[in-house]
Order: C-alpha cells, then sequence, then structure tokens
C-alpha cells in the first residue's frame, strides 16, 4: 500500500544527480522514479531559497531540465510565509506547516542527516536511508527494477 | 552553433512537462497512443499548442531521462551546492 508521506529536498539530490558517481546517480534515480510511480503528491517540497536557486541554474543552460525539476519539486513558498528566516528556520517551517496534513515528513539531506540538534526536531534521512526506505516498496521496486534496471535477460 | 546553442533553441517553446504513469491517462488516451497502463508517458505543453500537449512514451526511467537531460547540458559535479 502507498504510503502519505511529503518529502522535503534540500540540494542532496540534484547534486547526486550530476556527481558523475554511478552509485550516487542511482539513488536519486530511484528516489524520482518512486515519485513519478506514487499517486499520492509526486512532488518533493524545497524551501524557496534552494528551488529558486537551482531551477535558475538549470533554466539558464536547458529549459527541459528546467521543466522536469520542476516536475519533480515544488517551491514551498506558501507553506512558509514571507519572512526573512535562515535556511534552517525555512526547513523548520516547511517540516511543521507540511505536518499538518500529511501522515509523515521526511527532510532528505546528506548535509542536515550529521546535523543530531536538527534531526532532534525533524525526521532526517540521508541518501542511503531513502534509497533502503523507497527499495522496501516491493510493487515499486519490481516495476522498475524489471522494466529498468534487470539486465539479466539481456 | 555549439550545442548549448541548439539545446537552447530546440526547448524554448516547451512550457511545461509532467511525468505520470499509463494507469493515470484515460483509456482512450492509451488507445490511442500505444500506451499501457504500466508505461511513464512525458506529457508536454509547448508554446502555441495549448489544446494538444504531447504524449510521450519513455523508454528508460523518467529519472534516467532527466540525469540523460543534466549530462547533455554539461552540469558538473556539486552545480547546485
Amino acid at each position: 500500500m502507498e504510503d502519505k508521506c511529503a518529502f522535503i529536498a534540500d540540494e542532496t539530490i540534484m547534486n547526486y544527480l550530476v556527481s558523475g558517481d554511478h552509485d550516487k546517480i542511482e539513488k536519486a534515480e530511484w528516489f524520482l522514479n518512486y515519485l513519478a510511480y506514487r499517486k499520492y503528491n509526486k512532488q518533493s517540497y524545497m524551501i524557496p531559497s534552494g528551488y529558486k536557486k537551482i531551477f535558475n541554474i538549470l533554466e539558464s543552460k536547458d529549459k527541459k531540465s528546467a521543466l522536469y525539476f520542476a516536475n519533480w519539486f515544488e517551491n514551498g513558498n506558501e507553506f512558509i510565509g514571507e519572512a526573512e528566516n535562515s535556511e534552517k528556520e525555512d526547513f523548520f517551517s516547511l517540516y511543521e506547516t507540511l505536518s499538518f496534513t500529511h501522515e509523515n515528513v521526511f527532510l532528505i539531506s546528506d548535509k542536515f542527516y550529521k546535523d543530531e540538534e536538527f534531526k532532534k526536531k525533524i525526521n532526517v534521512m540521508n541518501m542511503d536511508a531513502l534509497d533502503k526506505y523507497i527499495k522496501d516498496k516491493p510493487e515499486f521496486y519490481k516495476h522498475i527494477f524489471e522494466r529498468y534496471y534487470d539486465t539479466s535477460s539481456v | 552553433m555549439n550545442s548549448m546553442q541548439i539545446n537552447m533553441n530546440g526547448n524554448k517553446n516547451l512550457v511545461s512537462i509532467k511525468i505520470v504513469r499509463g494507469s493515470e491517462l484515460s483509456e482512450a488516451v492509451r488507445a490511442v497512443n500505444g500506451i499501457t497502463k504500466e508505461d511513464f508517458v512525458e506529457i508536454r505543453v509547448e508554446r502555441n499548442s495549448p489544446a494538444t500537449p504531447k504524449i510521450i512514451k519513455l523508454d528508460k526511467s523518467p529519472a534516467n531521462v532527466f540525469s540523460q537531460s543534466l549530462k547533455s547540458s554539461n552540469f558538473q559535479a556539486n552545480s547546485f551546492a
């Protein structure tokens, strides 16, 4: 059964995608494929400053990449008001608001996963934990693995 | 004209891209486009064609299409740090 959680992302996933490291790219791809696969909430939220930064970098080079990004990531500006907050305050604010309407909320971040103080307030998953979380969903794993990653029949 | 210019010019009319599973499309749309419930498709809206979005069946996983697109645009490690 599909979970009813919401994901918040920092720049970790995008940096994995352009890392040049096969394992990292695959982990980021599995997550985005999971968002595409699920019916509930097909986007991951970002704080406005992070969203704008990445969207602008992508749009300056390639519109298609920017629009693919916008398919998977949503600017969380409407959830955190207009105050000039720090990055941490924005993540916390976004987390709090999304927690009202979702069973679970996870922040995906390798950076904040190391911040023990921050982890006391927010559910943070690093990419390894996220990879395990989504691959533990049998129907999804079978669907993606058999169609795109299983080379045994080639 | 370099490859980046070609890339940008080729995509300048794109307005939005939405990735969904075939099961989220109507039966009629699936039949017309030869799409199964298990396929992933890209619904692409281009400028001047709002009434007829393009429906493109993806042969690779959607995320792989995205990472290949980033690679061909020469994004490097830590581009978004």
